[in-house]
């Protein structure tokens, strides 16, 4: 009696905790997808607001074009973006340099110092960024030595060198050394191994390093506001400058155009390796 | 094979090396060759167009960074070796810079149109004679409302702390922007040195602070035009940008005063041209070069003169040229020197206070 009784409860507790179940498989995605809007959100905000006619970024009032003519028209603008360009492609060219033949380094080398450089390499991430940027601007001020696209570069080579190095150090320790081996078996010297096997294994890891480091140097404010000088405004320091005029869609116009440019980037970084892997699968058939 | 091969390692470090070098001496190029001119200024205060035209007439070549504040300009100045040649300093930053020797004192013999600044601007009380800013463009801090949620006629501070506004006031997001408010409404003079007056102007901020929606020095204007906020301390260059979309929009200085500011222009320390820095002041000077800075900035210039070739809607526009007799009320933010502690204490208080 009490066994019946108690049955259909049995049945409806199992058949809730069946939705329970259910439910709870639903918050990972869904909890996922709200994150992941809330991320992208702004970003749409953003280009819908370079289109506002009023020169409010939070007020709308109807469709323009008039900010992209004013970006396009808008000399120290152009300048800035200019600036920010040549900057992140030094800096992101020296960095994934240096981050390869260090990573190279401490991957295949033995040499007296190790652990400590490889260690020492982390502490630009660990460190807060104000203060390597201050050590540097005193450092160029006791040199003697003036601010400007040298000292820019440095200082961003500086905060980018161990997210090169990182991705560097994964790329090398998955590089098989019998590759090198090979190469040295059948007759290439050093030099020529690291040109004709290392180097070319390497790539798509360095092309990955560069654009890694180039973003953030483009990014870059902290550092760059310590040790920008006469002629090397990047467009983070521009755009905050302009904040006490306060700003217009035309930095959302901006916005949307550097949204432009990154995608194509992107687009055209994933149809190079897509390409790569399509002749490499052809070549090992 | 051996050293061949540490041989070549070396020269691609040594290859490096040299790249560096060659690299670094291009793009810092020669800063010494004649007609150039580095300006470091306040982003939209000096419009392109008037930099392009000075190029163009005296054919010098201006290279123009921009800065986002008194602080971070004079930190770079501080710091030596910067190579600028034109600074555009606030009045507060012109005593802290001439203080420490980082600006020059002005050789007005070098500057023919000196006499077009106004009367009232010659005799700053920051930097007597002009003797180490040319003062330039100039502004007000006060206040601001609009006129959908604000029915009286805002005349004083007070309306700050007014309880029919709570939770629709925005104050500056800047220590000596919002102590301007807290001194003056208690009857103190904006740029107060004194312990006991900055305690009270710091009780009255912590007063105020339930009523307030945020502090705000970005977009307050917007905030302001759209009617979120009601009322908010505010610099009157950025309030006149929404002025001209929304006729909703006020702006007044305070009668307890209000401040104003301005920026200048004064010669670095060291600076490696010179010459052609009075050359650009003196340009800078001319009635009809002033008259187009206002136009294309919608700022006041110092130059008097240029009022007359502006139109009326912008030569009498309150909020642009303010009323001389406001003018001669209104305080100076000056360098507080010792006091600053007061104010940053103060501030600390304000702003952890619940």
């Amino acid at each position: 009696m009490t066994m019946r009784a108690d049955a259909p409860a049995l049945l409806t507790e199992s058949a809730s905790s069946v939705w329970t179940t259910r439910l709870a498989r639903l918050v990972p995605p869904v909890f996922t997808f709200a994150a992941l809007a809330f991320l992208f959100i702004p970003i749409f905000v953003l280009i819908a607001y370079s289109f506002n006619a009023s020169r409010s970024t939070v007020v709308w009032q109807g469709l323009t074009l008039d900010w992209y003519a004013a970006v396009l028209d808008d000399r120290r603008l152009r300048q800035a973006v200019m600036n920010s360009a040549f900057v992140a492609l030094f800096a992101g060219a020296f960095s994934a340099a240096i981050g390869t033949l260090t990573a190279l380094a401490i991957v295949r080398r033995q040499f007296p110092g190790k652990e400590m450089l490889s260690t020492a390499l982390l502490a630009p991430i660990v460190l807060p960024e104000i203060v390597i940027a201050v050590a540097l601007l005193v450092f160029m001020v006791a040199l003697k030595a003036p601010l400007g696209f040298t000292s820019m570069i440095i200082g961003h080579v500086l905060v980018t060198l161990p997210f090169a190095t990182l991705i560097m150090r994964t790329a090398a320790v998955a590089l098989d050394p019998r590759l090198e081996e090979a190469a040295a078996d059948l007759g290439a010297n050093e030099w020529q191994t690291f040109l004709r096997v290392t180097l070319p294994a390497l790539a798509p890891a360095i092309l990955s390093a560069f654009l890694m480091a180039a973003t953030l140097s483009f990014d870059n404010f902290v550092m760059s506001t310590f040790v920008t000088g006469v002629g090397s405004t990047t467009l983070p320091i521009y755009i905050y400058a302009q904040l006490k005029t306060g700003l217009t869609p035309q930095i959302n116009a901006l916005g949307t155009l550097l949204v432009i440019a990154n995608m194509t980037v992107l687009i055209a970084v994933i149809g190079y390796q897509f390409r790569l892997r399509a002749r490499r699968q052809r070549l090992s058939q | 094979m051996s050293s061949f091969v540490s041989w070549g390692r070396r020269s691609v470090l040594l290859g490096a090396v040299a790249f560096g070098l060659v690299f670094g001496l291009a793009v810092s190029g020669p800063a010494h060759a004649a007609g150039e001119l580095h300006i470091y200024a306040w982003s939209g205060e000096l419009p392109q167009e008037i930099v392009d035209d000075f190029e163009k007439e005296t054919g010098i070549t201006v290279t123009f960074d921009t800065f986002d504040s008194n602080e971070t300009m004079m930190a770079k100045l501080e710091a030596g070796a910067t190579g600028y040649d034109i600074v555009n300093p606030s009045q507060y930053a012109v005593q802290i810079l001439a203080k420490k020797g980082l600006i020059e004192e002005l050789e007005h013999g070098k500057i023919a149109n000196i006499g077009n600044i106004s009367e009232e601007f010659r005799n700053v009380s920051y930097d007597s004679g002009n003797k180490y800013q040319i003062p330039y463009l100039s502004g007000s801090t006060g206040l601001a409302y609009n006129t959908d949620c604000v029915k009286e006629e805002v005349t004083s501070w007070k309306s700050l702390w007014d309880e029919k506004y709570k939770g629709r006031i925005y104050m500056l997001d800047n220590m000596l922007a919002a102590y301007i408010a807290g001194l003056q409404v208690n009857g103190f003079r904006a740029s107060s040195t004194n312990e006991a007056e900055i305690a009270k102007a710091t009780e009255s901020l912590i007063a105020q602070k339930p009523l307030l929606a945020g502090y705000n020095s970005t977009n307050f204007a917007d905030l302001v035009s759209s009617g979120e906020a009601c009322l908010v301390e505010a610099w009157s260059g950025t309030v006149i940008q929404v002025m001209a979309e929304n006729p909703k929009v006020r702006y007044v200085l305070p009668q307890e005063g209000g401040t104003m500011w301005v920026d200048g222009f004064s010669v670095a320390k060291g600076a490696a041209n010179r010459d052609n820095a009075y050359i650009f002041i003196d340009y800078l000077l001319k009635p009809e070069v002033a008259a187009k800075v206002t136009k294309l900035s919608k700022i006041a210039t110092c130059v008097g003169k240029s009022r007359e070739l502006l139109p009326p809607e912008i030569a009498n526009n309150p909020a642009i040229f303010l009323p001389k007799e406001q003018v001669a009320k209104a305080d100076f933010i000056l360098d507080a020197g010792d006091a600053m502690k007061f104010y940053q204490d103060g501030w600390t208080k304000v702003k952890t206070a619940q």
